[in-house]
């Protein structure tokens, strides 16, 4: 499953040269140029990485960071300029994880978000699960003996979200919000197919049912 | 700013040296007739108690009932006759040791008799008026410094507004140079991702890098001291390396050849200021360089050198900012400037010499 990366960047030439560059990386994007505009879509789709420019129109960048820090816990970049390097301090404190100075290169970019990728994993590049099976953080993806495993994209987005809190408890309120999109209706019989699907092919003790609450991963 | 507050102290400098001269001389001439004054009057003091006393004492030459705090001592024909001896002077009134004497004579017939009467001179209306100017020196001088600190910033505040105005200019500029300069080289990147290749890419490329250099240059002099610094191992072979395939068609526009003989050696410092440092020394030795020459670079030990062919002619001034030696060459006379602010931050030992028609610059990195 492709990595899904929102780029907020003002400029429309930057904004599209990344976009252009990530995607040819393999990721998949969607870019706006506007705060507020983020602020929705970030609410309306789950990302894994947000690229967010601190000077924006209207909006400020750390108040957009500040807004989807409220409902989400995806990480943020800043892109700021050598010369705001106040605002780093700033831009931390309103929930940023990273963030890169302009004038960047494109090579630069892609080794921050591939960092801020891993470190939702534990600073790991492969998640072992245990009986063959190991987690690909890079590409998304499960393997089995190094082979990937087909997943459904409900169920890939399921077990990711586990994987990234691994022995915590997850209400299926937050799970419903994570894998469900804003315009689908979430269910609570097919939230229990995917959680089958996955105690099918990991093992049926990896993931605990927490009654009436909703599951932990211990795998 | 840092000129704004250099006038600033110059002209508080000045006017308070002036003003304080002046209200110097002033207190002076008062406090030397203030001083004169209170030796008058306890000379007079002196004399009229002696005078006071005289008659009393007339016929005997003794003072039994001498009610005066003053001592008094008699002599007859230059011979002590009452009192403890004191050394004469040939004035009515003189001050020896700290006491006051005077002396009255009544001529007679016999001969003539001195009376000298003697006291301690007071010294505290003296302290109380040193004092006094002390207190009222105190009050004067802040009162200045507070006149002269308003002045100052009303005769400065136009200059600091254009200062103001320059840098925000300047500000601005940089800051919207920031994004033009991104989409061009992240362009460039792409197009090289895309093995999409050209004389003409290449020649933007290299225009390209050299503005940014000019850029990050500028911003780091004029924002350096805000600059939030990320300090990390950075390998300096691989920042070498990085560099000079930056500066490669620079490097090979001017047929210029690159030996290089290079150790691993890892400094913890702020990335960019490892680019900064090496960038500049880089591009330095580079452009002035003849053309078809060697540019060598080396790390041994910790010390990274560079040496190209050429000379300089005033080693003391070319740290200088805005300082350029060579006015044909492009630039701002800002590159060893950095370098050395850099060396300086962190405690790295700049050394730049002339050998034998090479200039040769060492950082010794510690």
């Amino acid at each position: 499953m492709k990595r899904k990366i929102l780029i907020v960047e003002d400029d429309v030439s930057l904004n599209e040269t990344v976009k252009e560059f990530l995607e040819f990386n393999g990721f998949e994007t969607v870019s706006v140029c506007e705060g507020d505009s983020a602020v929705n879509i970030a609410y309306e789709e789950n990302f894994d990485v947000i690229l967010l420019d601190v000077k924006l129109p209207g909006m400020k960048g750390f108040d957009v960071a500040k807004e989807i820090r409220s409902f989400s816990d995806t990480p943020i970049i800043f892109i700021t300029s050598l010369d705001g390097e106040k605002d780093v301090e700033k831009g931390f404190l309103s929930g940023g994880d990273d963030y890169i100075r302009k004038p960047f290169s494109l090579k630069e970019l892609k080794l921050r978000i591939d960092a801020v990728l891993r470190r939702l994993y534990s600073n790991r590049e492969k998640v072992d699960l245990g009986d063959g099976f190991e987690f690909d953080v890079k590409n998304n993806e499960l393997l089995k003996d190094n082979k990937p495993v087909h997943l459904k994209t409900k169920v890939a987005k399921l077990l990711n979200l586990f994987i990234k809190h691994r022995g915590e408890v997850l209400s299926k309120d937050k799970i419903f919000a994570e894998i469900y999109n804003y315009e689908e209706t979430p269910n609570e019989a097919s939230l229990r197919t995917f959680v089958k699907t996955l105690r099918n092919i990991l093992g049926n003790d990896k993931i605990q049912t927490i009654k009436d609450i909703g599951y932990k991963f211990v795998g | 700013m840092s000129a704004e507050k250099k006038s600033l102290r110059r002209f508080l400098l000045t006017y308070l040296f002036s003003t304080l001269l002046l209200i110097g001389i002033g207190e002076w001439f008062y406090y030397k007739s203030a001083v004169r004054e209170i030796y008058d009057k306890q000379f007079n003091y002196v004399l009229n108690e002696l005078k006071l006393a005289i008659p009393q004492g007339m016929f005997g030459l003794r003072f039994y009932d001498n009610k005066s705090d003053i001592n008094i001592t008699v002599y007859k024909r230059g011979m002590l006759v009452y009192g403890k001896n004191v050394k004469l002077n040939n004035k009515e009134c003189w001050i020896d040791k700290g006491v006051i004497y005077c002396r009255n004579e009544l001529p007679r017939r016999w001969g003539k008799i001195e009376f000298v009467g003697y006291k301690k001179f007071d010294f505290s209306p003296v302290d109380n008026l040193r004092k006094q100017i002390l207190l009222s020196n105190v009050f004067i001088l802040i009162f200045l410094i507070i006149i002269a600190y308003v002045l100052g910033k009303m005769f400065l505040k136009p200059v600091r507004d254009t200062i103001k105005n320059l840098e925000n200019f300047i500000r601005d500029a940089t800051h919207e140079m920031n994004t033009p300069i991104s989409v061009i080289l992240t362009n460039i990147e792409m197009l090289k991702m895309k093995k999409i290749e050209s004389k003409e890419i290449q020649r933007i490329e290299s225009s390209a890098k050299r503005l940014e250099k000019i850029f990050k240059d500028l911003t780091f002099v004029r924002l350096n001291h805000n600059r939030k610094k990320e300090i990390i191992s950075v390998n300096l072979k691989d920042i070498i390396n990085e560099r000079v395939e930056m500066c490669k068609t620079f490097i090979e526009n001017k047929k210029i050849k690159i030996i290089k003989e290079c150790e691993d050696f890892v400094v913890k410092a702020d990335r960019e200021d490892i680019n900064r440092l090496i960038d500049n020394l880089l591009s330095n030795a580079v452009k002035y360089s003849p053309q078809d020459e060697t540019v060598h670079l080396s790390i041994k030990n910790g010390v990274f050198c560079i040496s190209n062919r050429g000379e300089i002619k005033n080693l003391n001034k070319i740290t200088e900012k805005f300082y350029r030696e060579n006015k044909n060459e492009g630039g701002f006379g800002l590159g060893l400037y950095i370098v050395k602010k850099i060396c300086e931050n962190y405690g790295y030992k700049l050394d730049i010499k002339n050998e034998k028609g090479f200039v040769k610059i060492s950082v010794k990195f510690k």
